[in-house]
């Protein structure tokens, strides 16, 4: 009896102990300084292609442009995608180039608190310093809108911030490039949006227990989305056999269109019609390029 | 020999018919009364999309008659022709239609029936033919590839987002593959709105 007290004693000691710790770890991502002059254009068109509309939104709710999304509902709980206007309270109005960069490139904040993963910046690890100041640019034009960013609602333990940056150790692998020689300019390019900006395997890839991607099973397929629903496997081997030709993955990104002459729903017939249908041919094609050629892992 | 080859053949025959067949079934499980009834409607349309895929994606030659006819079959299959066979409460499997329809009435009403305007708007236009192959990259309503700048030009601050309806003059201007992406938007949008996704694929 004695002895089961002292273990438990012990261990919800050293569990305050890590939990201090964690607290108290600095997370301290290299400050960049310096970035090239943005380009609103291009910005606005990355908007698009990384889904920050669709998400901070609230397409449903007919929202304001980027005032805050729609309520997404996990295992975890659920997030509220932030407003984003140029709001100096309410968005982020009075955040510096910098401090962007940081939020969407390491996922930390401006006060060095850790963001959840449900803000996919593990994908947009891999933008370049112009692509970050083409989105601030574009990010710049948009209309301030005071409305003020519900608190994450998460249940214990998920709620406790701090213990991200445990999942950041643990999960969280500098973004390698998936670049190579041997393929063609437009593969790469391919290679670039889906497994950089345009985050397929965010819906693609299965997670584990702590919704980390299952990296060895890239997309294969995925159930328990953020906000409910599944996605289908996208490997190149299961578009093959079921029959989608490059024409029919540009067109599906553009229309939304199955070969069937369904129309994507879900999740996904939101990523259509805020993000690839503006996608140019040119991207649209690299991307199926890619998808039909993925390499197997 | 030769009568191997044949019984051979006839054996293909009969498991191709018996897979086309079972294939077709198994598309709506199970489904009786007026869910099948709404998911036929809903196949009728998605035939008529194949076609239009197909001019548009420029897999067919521009065929104006074609476009027009697809055009009206969806038309005729929108508007109340759809929203009388979703009646409250009729969502039950092996349905992949959301209660919420039941709770956003209007909206879903107002999608069938936007369905049926650009439908409608897409038959009308579709003499007025197509652009050209590899023009100006083609967004989805014809405009330029930039998110924003199509809706940049003469709508400052609103590029990063925000969509406004066609208006009913405007309708009757725009071309083929401008309304096509209306309509199709409009499939997505109730989709996504109002429809679970499907498992099997
Ligand atoms: C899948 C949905 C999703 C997408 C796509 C997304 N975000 Fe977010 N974003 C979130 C969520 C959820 C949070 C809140 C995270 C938190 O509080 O830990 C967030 C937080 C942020 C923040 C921090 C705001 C603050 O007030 O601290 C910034 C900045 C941001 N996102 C920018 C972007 C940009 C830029 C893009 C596109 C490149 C983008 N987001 C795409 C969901 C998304
Ligand atoms: C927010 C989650 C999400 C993201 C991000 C996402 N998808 Fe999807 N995707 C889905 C869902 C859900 C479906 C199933 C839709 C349905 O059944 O109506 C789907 C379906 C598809 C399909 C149809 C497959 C089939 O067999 O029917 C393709 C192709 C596809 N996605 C490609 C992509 C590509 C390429 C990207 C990146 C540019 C992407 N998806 C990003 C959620 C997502
Ligand atoms: C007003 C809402 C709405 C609009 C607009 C709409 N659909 Fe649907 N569609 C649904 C719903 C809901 C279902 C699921 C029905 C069920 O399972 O009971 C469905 C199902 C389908 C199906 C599957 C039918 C089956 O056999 O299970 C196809 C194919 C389809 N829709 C195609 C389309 C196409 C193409 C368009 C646009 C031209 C379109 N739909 C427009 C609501 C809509």
């Amino acid at each position: 009896m004695k002895r089961i007290a002292v273990l438990m004693c012990s261990v919800a000691l050293v569990a305050v102990l890590m939990a201090v710790l964690l607290w108290w770890w600095p997370i301290n991502p290299p400050a960049q300084t310096n970035f090239p002059p943005g380009d609103v254009n291009r910005g606005a068109y990355l908007a698009r292609m990384a889904g920050c509309i669709a998400c901070h939104t609230d397409i449903k709710g007919n929202g304001k442009p980027l005032a805050g999304g729609a309520p997404i509902a996990t295992q975890f709980g659920t997030f509220h995608p932030p407003n984003l206007t140029t709001d100096s309270r309410f968005g982020i109005g009075s955040w510096t180039l910098p401090q962007f960069a940081t939020a969407l490139r390491a996922g930390v904040s401006p006060s060095g608190k850790p963001y959840y993963p449900a803000f996919p910046y593990p994908f947009y690890g891999a933008l370049s310093d112009q692509d970050v100041a083409d989105l601030w640019a574009a990010f710049k034009t948009v209309a301030p809108v005071e409305q003020p960013s519900p608190q994450q609602d998460l249940s214990f333990p998920f709620n406790m911030r701090f213990g991200l940056k445990l999942w950041r150790t643990l999960f969280i692998k500098p973004s390698r490039s998936t670049e190579s020689a041997d393929k063609s300019t437009r593969w790469n390019r391919g290679a670039q949006i889906v497994n950089g900006p345009a985050h397929c395997g965010a819906c693609h890839t299965p997670r584990n227990l702590l919704g980390a991607r299952i990296e060895t099973r890239k997309f294969e397929g995925a159930s328990n989305l953020p906000g409910g629903g599944t996605s289908p496997a996208i490997t190149a081997a299961a578009l093959k056999k079921a029959g989608w030709k490059s024409s029919d993955i540009t067109h599906a990104l553009r229309y939304g269109l199955t070969p069937k002459g369904d129309s994507l729903g879900g999740s996904m017939g939101e990523v259509v019609s805020e993000g690839t249908r503006y996608l140019s041919d040119d991207d649209l094609n690299a991307i199926a390029t890619y998808l039909l050629d993925e390499p197997t892992k | 020999m030769s009568l191997n080859k044949y019984s051979t053949a006839a054996l293909a025959v009969l498991v191709a018919v018996i897979a086309t067949a079972s294939a077709n079934v198994s598309a709506h499980t199970g489904a009786t009364g007026i869910v099948k009834e709404r998911m036929d409607l809903m196949d009728r349309i998605g035939d008529a999309m194949k076609v239009l895929s197909g001019i548009f994606k420029r897999e067919h030659a521009y065929d104006a008659d074609a476009v027009a006819k697809s055009a009206r079959t969806i038309r005729d299959h929108a508007g109340t022709a759809m929203t009388k066979l979703f009646p409250e409460g009729s969502a039950n499997p092996p349905s992949v239609a959301k209660p919420e329809i039941w709770r956003n009435w209007k909206s879903f009403k107002a999608l069938a029936k936007d369905l049926e305007t650009y439908s409608a708007a897409l038959a009308d236009a579709a003499p007025r033919g197509d652009t050209p192959a590899g023009g100006m990259p083609s967004g989805p309503a014809g405009h330029g590839m930039m998110g924003g700048s199509m809706m940049g030009q003469g709508m400052p601050g609103s590029m990063m987002g925000g969509q406004q309806a066609p208006t009913s003059d405007m309708l009757t201007v725009m071309p083929p593959r401008a309304l096509f992406g209306h309509v199709t938007a409009t499939c997505a949008s109730c989709h996504t709105k109002f429809r679970t996704e499907k498992h099997e694929h």
